[in-house]
């Protein structure tokens, strides 16, 4: 066992609160409430409780029973790139300019 | 539900809380009503147009109006809290959004429902503002607030909640120290843990609301042993902070 | 420059070598953990590695065959999308070079998908990996890789963007034609060459 190594893990994740304020500015929503179901493992859940990973080159939310890929974020200087493959069955993707 | 957009504040007060903690009152343009336990996210930028943001809950009740009061904790190497920390003062404008959140929320529907708060280190905060809310609107559901902080240095509005307790017999506030008890204490003195919660749930009655506010290791256990102690997932609402200054 | 700023607010600069600092780096001496994902666990027991895609027999590696492969000392400095640079790292390990002797690559081959333990993956071009241009990496300044830097082994691209260099590597994908990684698909360059700032898609 490796503590430290689990220590950072756990400590660089934070869960779908962190996301709410951009992802509010982006679609006018408060995404936070949402009742969604994750497409890898179809656990449903609300999406505060998804876990946030915030440390890299854009924000990546997973579930947080099956660690799935739910949600990216990328900002770029032109606009945010929001890619939500991971939502739901009839989600695919959306891309806001 | 409001439209949020970034807007520049006014620092009206700097309070220094705790050694590492400060809590900023922020006069708003646009004062939108909060709920307790909502956010706002802030923003700094460098000349250079380089920015930092950072998501700090709010400590007032919606019933301070047109300002938000932010408490900030220091975080070792942390750019933004450093800087609110030594490079702010009144006077000075802050770029923020919100209020941001509706899950993390206690509202006026629960008023009338037992209320478990569990806090660690900063994670008191939006809890804080529960609390103030809940004595504005005369709220006498059963509520117990348990603290956990390493030092008595770090019980952030210790003498509040201590007051708030006094005042109110309906409000309990358990202080849990993990490292260093201040003399003569007799409470708890370790992390929170299973009998710690088992302790706390023999309290109520009825199934608690319960909030879990604090570093990402505390909430998810307090949160995996509450639902093993069989407080239904639904009951149990978490917000996750990032690393702490240690 | 920005119309609103916060007066004496900035990035900690440290001395910078602006020979090696590609435009809009700033340097650093630490290494930042950056992640996207939950630190997977890898027993060096189960761990392997392999070369598969277009290549006439695909070939598969134990820790222990991995590691009796040829190793060379590696000395680059790194460039991460997120603007810092890291001048100066040391790293042992098994240069692409050596991996490729062991397979017959089809003609058709011209990029890679990396992928790894977990779900990340990342899109280079072959030619990228040849050459004595990337390596994986097992050791870094003496010790092996630590598993929230990669461990137990990494892919290392020194001249692209660092997130081309995926932690936790567990083969390479050789195909024809490009396809995006996790970030790529995610709007982050198809290339990232970091002395053209190629940060986003729209930059490609």
């Amino acid at each position: 066992m490796i503590t430290d190594t689990d220590t950072i893990d756990r400590a660089l994740r934070l869960d779908g609160n962190a996301v709410a304020g951009e992802l509010q500015m982006l679609l006018n929503l408060d995404v936070t409430i949402l009742q969604m179901t994750c497409s890898h493992c179809h656990k449903e859940g609300i999406f505060a409780n998804l876990l946030a990973y915030v440390r890299g080159p854009g924000l990546v939310l997973r579930c947080p029973t099956c660690d799935g890929l739910i949600l990216q974020l990328v900002k770029s200087p032109s606009g945010s790139i929001l890619t939500v493959e991971g939502l739901a069955a009839d989600i695919k993707s959306t891309i806001i300019p | 539900m409001e439209k949020i957009q970034w807007q520049i504040a006014r620092v009206k007060a700097i309070v220094q809380e705790t050694p590492h903690v400060k809590t900023f009152t922020l006069h708003l343009p646009q004062w939108i009503p909060h709920l307790p336990g909502q956010h706002y996210d802030l923003r700094l930028t460098a000349e250079d147009g380089y920015q930092a943001e950072r998501s700090y809950s709010i400590a007032s009740p919606p019933e301070k109006t047109g300002e938000i009061d932010l408490t900030v904790e220091l975080i070792e190497d942390g750019e933004v809290s450093s800087y609110l920390h030594e490079g702010i003062e009144p006077g000075d404008p802050l770029e923020v959004r919100g209020p941001i959140g509706g899950y993390f929320v206690w509202k006026d529907n629960m008023a009338n429902e037992p209320l478990l708060l569990i806090a660690g280190g900063s994670g008191v905060v939006p809890l804080m503002a529960m609390l103030r809310h809940r004595a504005k609107i005369g709220a006498a559901n059963p509520t117990t607030l348990l603290f956990s902080v390493r030092t008595a240095d770090d019980a952030i509005y210790r003498d509040e909640l201590e007051q708030l307790a006094k005042q109110d017999s309906q409000f309990e506030l358990i202080l849990t120290f993990t490292r260093k008890a201040p003399p003569g204490w007799t409470g708890y003195q370790r992390r929170v843990d299973q009998a710690m919660l088992t302790d706390v749930l023999k309290r109520f009655a009825s199934h608690p609301n319960g909030f879990v506010c604090g570093p990402t290791l505390l909430v998810e256990q307090v949160a995996n042993t509450l639902s093993d102690l069989g407080l239904p997932s639904t009951k149990i609402r978490t917000e996750r902070f990032g690393p702490t200054g240690t | 420059m920005a119309s609103f700023f916060n007066k004496g607010f900035g990035r900690k600069r440290e001395s910078v070598s602006s020979e090696r600092i590609p435009p809009g780096q700033y340097e650093t001496r630490d290494f930042p953990v950056l992640t996207a994902g939950p630190t997977p666990r890898i027993p060096l027991t189960t761990w392997s590695f392999a070369l598969e895609g277009l290549i006439e027999t695909p070939i598969q590696w134990s820790w222990e065959q991995f590691n009796a492969l040829p190793q060379q000392s590696f000395t680059n400095d790194i460039h991460c999308v997120t603007k810092w640079s890291k001048l100066d790292t040391h790293w042992e390990g098994v240069s692409i070079d050596t991996l490729l002797e062991h397979v017959n690559l089809k003609p058709e081959a011209s990029h890679v998908m990396a992928y790894s333990y977990g779900d990340y993956t990342t899109n280079i071009p072959l030619d990228d990996l040849r050459h004595g241009k990337a390596f994986v990496g097992l050791r870094f300044e003496g010790q092996p890789l630590a598993p929230e830097h990669g461990g137990p082994a990494r892919l290392v691209i020194p001249h692209l963007y660092f997130w081309k260099s995926a932690k936790w590597i567990k083969g390479l994908r050789f195909m024809e034609g490009d396809k995006p990684g996790f970030w790529e698909r995610g709007g982050y360059s198809m290339y990232g060459d970091p002395w053209k700032e190629q940060r986003y898609r729209s930059d490609d």
